[in-house]
């Protein structure tokens, strides 16, 4: 008897150890329950919610115990982001999460681009060809009452149609409708984010005319170039995922001020259900309680066609996975294929990938999608033209007008690494490190801040390298930043609202004018102390049809940035500040800081 | 008398238990090695139950492997896969000698079939002359009417088959074809259009689950096999707007055991040819003797009705450059 007593707890030992929740999505990274075969999974960010949710689902089912015992873990991951990290060969699990065993970006493009990249040099594919989990159609979103100015639902509407729309000079003032302003297109950035890269697609088909087999021979043509840099032009901000659009769109619909936000935005039709559904960046954080938007959006699904995002589950074939990790991936894959775990996929607002489950609610008409739409796909380049894509896309993206201002107070010269870097070691490693990201012709300059850092008035910062083009100063801006050193205070409204007014003030409407601010602290200057007036400032000038917009996207940076703050400060602008919490995260931080431009 | 052929028969016997218990060792020692076409999904997994030493890899892989090799070792005992694909790799091979001397009888087979968008064979019905498949669908294509679609012939086997039915259909059968009808102008231009029709792939999924699962935004038509159509269909939650031909001229594709021959056939076939591959390829919807066809589906016809092997070579080139 107390044989079988001890089977039994041992048994459900076991059985509690393989339903222990799983990762959270956010690269957590808790132990596997001992015996149990560990499958980190990198999914992009637009469904790391729904796969958390399915790999909590199997690893509490019978599934997973399979041939064994099968414990998910999910990280989140761009799908530009994890390419680039398997052709690097994932070198640094701490900062950058578990090294996968399955890859699901959002697109089987980025396993195309990783395999052509591992090609050229000289590697074995990593990224076999791999079944769609669940799909998503590219449209473009737009608040329904500028859809229904262009003829929406029943008049057709292409990308050359938008496109055309977004090089008009006088915007929506040439379709009766002047109080929206210019024509403001929303767009991320293609190396890291897969509506991006398939909105550029889209647009090089547009500008050719084609619907499939786009060549590289077709994107050197001068008129595709100047119709891509004609397009680029019209961009809000470029940014590593649509989820800040979307939650700018939303902050906007509820001040009354979204019309003059963006006028569409190019993103997979899921978030359009999301956004409809009042949640905008499609995670429903604890407490949140979803409210329409005020003007809701309607998917365009452009009449030349479309590209699909088919979300693949790709069992690596990279050199740290194992056969058995192989096969306990399959064995997910296999859960995820189920039909109950494909309505949960529907539930999430994606098209199931197991065809025998029916596209139905919430993919419906009332949330602003149509079940019946696409009517027509656009090819998938091949490999060496997706390259050539984003090669080109660093040349003809919108030009970027940017101030970076550093934090050099005392805080920052606090140890951040166990060999001794202080905070501003690791900041000045990775600001030099992303200056190289900015294209030639982008205007670049440095400021620093502290309290007291200069004699004369202004006080609080100093400008050691004025806005000007990086092809001269990036090696100067870079000397400059290598040689700061801590000083004082962090007069922090101050900065952001004098440098927010100094960009305002030489504005530049062909670019995109932005500050890059790094701090480590509070507010610590009780000579302004006035959070509200630096948001109502910033406000006032990033709201209405004729605003002058200047992003601020602040880096909190260290465990004592105010990240509260730095949010509103964003937020007031229509930006989005970064978490860098961990000072080791510093240097992806500021790479995805700089995709916005 | 009774004795002595009691005797005669033990050492009969021993003989034999001799015999097979060494030839169980040697089949140990040196087990067979088989590639098995990617293509055929859930059977290589059977066939890696087996005591054979198993490579899965596309067919096409194998055959463009096969066909540049000059070792002596070709590094494979057999090759599970759809015919004609041993006799493309020995045509390929003519310089280095033939690898497939035993290709033995199909193992199981399976028609190639159209899944078409039911609206589209409504539109078509009334133009076309005969049935709606191939000769009309391509037509359709060239007027922009309909984009049919097919797994690649330049990386899955099942390719080559497809386009050589769609190609005998322009022609009206499959006999007496030759290379040199390839190059007739009306035959390129209608097969330039069929190919063209539909955008390139999408996804790594089948073009008939892509069909179905973009709801008909990449293709209306796509050419496969029974045994992926039958069941994809019978789960589909479009089903009802899908209609299941067997376009003429019926062809099939035919799985087969190829080998060198000899001794090595023989313990192939106990290896790889046995109940378990058979029930394997039942399983994934093949037509296997003994077992029941589906529902409504033609009898088998007596031969493939495909191409020969050397004119679906020679389509596959075509189909590869028509593509690009």
């Amino acid at each position: 008897m107390r044989r079988v007593t001890l089977l039994l707890i041992a048994l459900t030992l076991v059985a509690t150890a393989c339903t222990s929740s799983p990762g959270s999505g956010d690269g957590g990274q808790q132990a596997a329950p001992k015996n149990c075969t560990t499958v980190d999974v990198a999914s992009s960010p637009e469904k790391v919610e729904l796969f958390t949710d399915l790999a909590r689902r199997f690893n509490g089912s019978p599934a997973a115990k399979e041939g064994g015992c099968t414990f998910v873990r999910v990280l989140r991951k761009s799908s530009g982001e994890a390419m680039q990290l398997l052709a690097d060969g994932w070198p640094n699990e701490a900062t950058d999460g578990a090294r996968p065993v399955i890859w699901s970006p959002a697109s089987s493009a980025w396993g195309a681009i990783l395999n052509h990249k591992l090609s050229l040099a000289g590697r074995p594919a990593q990224a076999p060809a791999s079944r769609p989990f669940m799909r998503t159609p590219l449209v473009i979103a737009m608040p329904r009452p500028m859809a229904e100015t262009l003829g929406w639902p029943t008049t057709p509407i292409g990308y050359a149609d938008i496109l055309k729309l977004a090089q008009d000079p006088a915007g929506w003032g040439g379709k009766g409708h002047p109080e929206w302003g210019p024509f403001r297109l929303g767009k991320t950035n293609p190396n890291f984010s897969t509506s991006a890269l398939s909105a550029t697609i889209a647009q090089y088909y547009a500008a050719t005319n084609k619907t499939r087999d786009l060549s590289a021979e077709d994107l050197a043509r001068p008129e595709v170039d100047a119709f891509a840099r004609a397009v680029e032009a019209s961009v809000v901000h470029y940014g590593d995922i649509t989820l800040t659009f979307m939650n700018n769109l939303y902050k906007n619909d509820q001040r009354g001020a979204g019309l003059t936000y963006a006028s569409a935005v190019a993103v997979e039709e899921k978030s359009v259900i999301d956004y409809n559904t009042g949640n905008p960046d499609g995670i429903t954080d604890p407490g949140e309680v979803p409210r329409k938007p005020r003007v809701p959006l309607v998917a365009i699904y452009p009449k030349e066609g479309t590209l699909f995002s088919d979300n693949p589950i790709i069992v690596l074939d990279s050199p740290w996975v194992e056969e058995k990790q192989k096969e306990s991936a399959r064995v997910f894959e296999r859960f995820l294929q189920e039909p109950d775990n494909q309505r949960r996929v529907l539930e999430f607002g994606f098209r199931p990938g197991n065809t025998a489950v029916a596209v139905g609610a919430p993919i419906e008409r009332a949330n602003g999608v149509d079940p019946d739409q696409p009517q027509n796909v656009l090819g998938v380049p091949a490999p060496p033209v997706l390259a050539k894509v984003l090669d080109l896309w660093a040349e003809q993206r919108k030009g970027a007008r940017v101030m970076l201002v550093i934090d050099v107070s005392g805080s920052m010269g606090e140890k951040a690494s166990d060999n001794g870097d202080t905070k501003l070691d690791l900041a000045k490693v990775a600001a030099v490190d992303a200056l190289s990201q900015f294209k030639a012709d982008d205007l670049v300059g440095l400021r620093i801040f502290s309290t007291g850092i200069s004699r004369t008035a202004p006080t609080e910062y100093v400008d050691l390298v004025p806005i000007g083009p990086i092809s001269s100063s990036r090696e100067n801006i870079a000397n400059r930043i290598r040689s700061l050193v801590p000083t004082q205070g962090t007069p922090l409204y101050t900065v952001a609202g004098a440098s927010y007014t100094n960009l305002r003030d030489s504005y530049d409407d062909k670019r995109i004018n932005a500050v890059v601010l790094l701090t480590d602290g509070k507010n610590e200057d009780p000579r302004n102390n006035d959070l509200d007036g630096l948001l109502s400032l910033l406000r006032a000038g990033s709201e209405g049809q004729s605003s002058q917009p200047v992003r601020i996207f602040p880096i909190a940076y260290g465990k004592d940035a105010d990240l509260n703050v730095l949010r509103r400060i964003a937020e007031a602008t229509n930006a989005a500040a970064y978490d860098a919490s961990n000072p080791a995260t510093i240097a992806k931080v500021f790479t995805n800081v700089v995709s916005n431009f | 008398m009774l004795a002595l052929v009691a005797a005669a028969a033990m050492v009969a016997g021993s003989i034999a238990i001799r015999s097979r218990l060494d030839q169980e060792q040697e089949d140990e020692a040196n087990p067979v090695r088989v590639v098995c076409a990617a293509e055929l999904g859930p059977v290589c997994d059977a066939l890696r139950r087996t005591a054979a030493v198993v490579t899965v890899e596309p067919a096409v892989v194998t055959a463009d492997r096969l066909g540049r090799s000059t070792a002596d070792d070709a590094g494979l005992d057999g090759w599970l896969v759809p015919a004609p694909w041993p006799q493309i790799v020995d045509i390929r091979r003519r310089t280095q000698g033939s690898l497939f001397t035993d290709v033995g009888p199909p193992l199981a087979r399976s028609p190639l079939v159209l899944a078409v968008r039911r609206t589209l064979v409504d539109s078509l019905t009334p133009g076309c002359a005969a049935e709606v498949g191939w000769k009309c669908l391509g037509d359709a294509a060239a007027a922009n009417k309909a984009r049919p679609g097919h797994v690649d012939p330049d990386d899955d086997a099942l390719g080559a088959l497809v386009v050589g039915q769609a190609t005998a259909a322009y022609f009206g059968g499959s006999v007496d074809l030759s290379t040199t009808d390839l190059e007739k102008q009306d035959y390129a231009r209608w097969f330039r259009a069929l190919e063209r029709a539909a955008p390139a792939r999408t996804s790594g999924g089948s073009p008939l689950e892509e069909m179905l699962g973009t709801t008909f935004a990449t293709y209306d038509a796509v050419g496969t096999i029974e045994a992926e159509a039958v069941p994809v269909l019978a789960s589909s939650a479009v089903r009802d707007r899908v209609v299941l031909l067997y376009p003429s001229p019926m062809a099939t594709a035919d799985v087969v055991l190829a080998s060198a021959g000899g001794d090595t056939a023989r313990r192939l076939r106990d290896v790889a040819g046995g109940g378990d591959i058979r029930k394997a390829l039942a399983d994934a919807g093949w037509r296997v003797d003994g077992r029941p066809a589906p529902a409504n589906a033609p009898p088998l016809p007596p031969t493939n009705g495909l191409p020969s092997p050397g004119f679906l070579d020679a389509l596959r080139s075509l189909a590869e450059e028509v593509r690009r």
